[in-house]
């Protein structure tokens, strides 16, 4: 993609509303209001990142030993789980199929390593264009995710810095690939098209706790 | 709400994940050209309505977008089995 066109986050509109820092108000402990520690679920994107889709066959070692040399990661081959190393992770989407993201990564660069490594009957596709990634956490998330989608989380194990789960399923009526990580927090993947909606979606059930979206740089 | 077990994704999901594919193991034609326009007519529209165990595809829209299929009682609704789409049923009509 050519460096020449401006990106802009799917949730570009929100970070520009709710970004300006907000009024302190002093409660009667004197705490400010805006500390942190007021907000029940905090909505952080990590913008413009790298996602890529990649198809492969997991029984194949060669393949899975190729990807763990071009990304230092391996291939998850249980299903609902993802693995991490630093801000790469690979999540698995289908006995076939897996998403990849790097966090504040070059989808570029990062296509072009997985190529120059992988042989045989491969995909890559870079959908970064297409969607987002963005972190819930504070106290009130687990009540939200309830709220949002049937998927039952709390029969997860929790993460590590490695590994976690991941599940594809409906969240607020669209879709999102859902996943813990080791601080308790959880990542959501969600489609372009449909981050405005699932944006105003958190705000509004993130309400009754104090609900704010954070810019990647405050 | 029917919770289906998804053979890829290997856990019970929600009905509102899945879609119905229709009817299952229909095998196409090796050779199209040779069959008369009736066998052809019925390869492509007539599909068996039966009433008991009934086996169909369903494909997982939300989850891992992979189909399968499933063994399902046409009367009471009961889902007796999924399994992987190229494989056989362990229940049929004449072992139920
Ligand atoms: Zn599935």
């Amino acid at each position: 993609m050519s460096k020449s066109i401006k990106l802009e986050s799917p949730l570009h509109y929100f970070h520009a509303a709710l970004n300006r820092k907000p009024e302190p108000v002093k409660s009667p402990a004197g705490a400010l209001f805006n500390d942190e520690a007021e907000y029940g679920l905090v909505v952080k994107e990590a913008t413009l990142s790298a996602h890529l889709n990649l198809r492969g066959d997991g029984s194949n070692a060669h393949f899975c030993s190729e990807v763990t040399e071009a990304l230092g990661l391996m291939v998850p081959l249980t299903p609902g789980t993802y693995q991490r190393n630093g801000n790469t992770s690979i999540y698995w989407l289908g006995p076939s199929e897996w998403l990849l993201v790097e966090i504040g990564g070059d989808a570029e660069e990062l296509e072009t390593r997985l190529r120059k490594t992988l042989t045989g009957h491969i995909s890559i596709v870079d959908i970064s264009g297409g969607q987002t990634c963005i972190n819930l956490r504070g106290p009130g998330v687990a009540t939200v995710l309830k709220k949002s989608s049937i998927y039952d989380f709390e029969a997860w194990d929790n993460a590590t810095s490695a590994l976690g789960r991941a599940v594809q399923t409906n969240f607020a009526k669209a879709s999102a690939i859902i996943s813990n990580k080791s601080d308790g927090s959880y990542d959501l993947v969600i489609r372009r098209s449909f981050a405005d909606y699932v944006a105003q979606w958190l705000l509004d059930a993130g309400e009754e706790f104090g609900c704010r979206i954070e810019a990647e740089k405050e | 709400m029917l919770l289906i077990h998804c053979p890829h994704c290997q856990e019970y999901r929600d009905e509102e994940e899945f879609s119905y594919g229709g009817e299952a193991h229909i095998v196409r034609p090796l050779e199209p050209e040779a069959l008369s326009d009736e066998e052809w007519g019925d390869y492509l529209f007539f599909r068996t309505n039966s009433r008991g165990i009934h086996h169909e595809m369903w494909y997982h829209l939300v989850g891992c977008r992979r189909y399968f299929n499933a063994t399902r009682n046409t009367v009471t609704y009961e889902i007796l089995e999924t399994y992987k789409t190229g494989t056989q049923p362990t229940i049929t009509g004449a072992n139920l």
